[in-house]
């Protein structure tokens, strides 16, 4: 898993490809790198999957599809976003309607510990959502980098104004 | 007195604060004073009967309670937006 610099509350950006056939089995891979990485706590896996059951992070964008997985703060040892690309799509219940599935590849899974402090790049981050650059960087890449990159950019944009 | 928002999600903090700060953006473009809070899905039971309207970006039982809600995940994903903003300030007034 690549990382790149951080800041107490600028999120740490890692990316990451995966070729995972089911929802459980990315959650697994990915959630024990971020345990390995020291991002999350030993417990975060099976906290991932449950809190996923419970409240679903399937978005659908104008024209892509994206996730969101993420726990609850206590979980979390810093701030950080995970950007995972996995070879194929795997199926996610959307957020605001968690009967119909998405069939997503690009999941961010989003390491938050305090969000007053974090709520500006929160904000940033539906601001990306709702480019249309964006959707299409995520259908055409095969390569987790350049959407972590953008992501950076993005993020970076207000650097400075809300990270105090 | 400003009207007061509700925008809950499982445990008050990444979506519903992403949803939350967007509403206050779009809101402060256009003028319109409402105190916004982010929320989890076990306060509303205590904040909705003092609150105007739920913005959700999740269903997650909110029609129990007395307040309108609307469906707010355009705030994340900007499908829609504009109607999903129109359809929060027309329930504001």
């Amino acid at each position: 898993m690549k990382a790149d610099d951080s800041s107490v509350n600028f999120p740490q950006i890692y990316s990451l490809r995966t070729s995972c056939s089911t929802t459980d089995e990315l959650f697994r891979e990915v959630g024990l790198l971020m345990v390995g990485e020291e991002i999350v706590a030993k417990d975060f896996v099976s906290a991932l999957i449950k809190r996923e059951e419970q409240f679903p992070t399937g978005l659908q964008l104008d024209g892509a599809t994206v996730a969101m997985p993420h726990v609850d703060a206590r979980f979390s040892l810093k701030t950080a976003i995970v950007v995972a690309v996995n070879d194929a799509p795997v199926d996610f219940r959307r957020m605001d309607d968690p009967e119909k599935m998405l069939a997503v590849r690009v999941a961010i899974f989003l390491v938050i510990n305090d969000a007053t402090k974090q709520v500006v790049f929160l904000s940033r981050l539906s601001h990306m959502f709702a480019d249309q650059n964006f959707s299409r960087l995520v259908n055409t890449s095969d390569d987790p980098e350049p959407v972590a990159q953008y992501l950076k950019t993005v993020l970076e944009e207000e650097r400075g104004e809300g990270y105090a | 007195m400003p009207k007061k928002i509700l925008v809950p999600c499982g445990s008050g903090v990444a979506t519903s604060n992403m949803a939350a700060e967007k509403l206050r953006k779009v809101l402060r473009d256009r003028g319109i004073d409402a105190q916004i809070q982010a929320v989890d899905f076990r306060s509303l039971a205590s904040l909705a009967s003092q609150a105007d309207l739920i913005v959700s970006v999740a269903p997650h039982g909110e029609a129990k309670y007395p307040i309108r809600v609307i469906n707010g995940i355009a705030l994340l994903t900007g499908v829609g937006l504009e109607q999903c903003i129109n359809e929060i300030v027309d329930a504001l007034h």
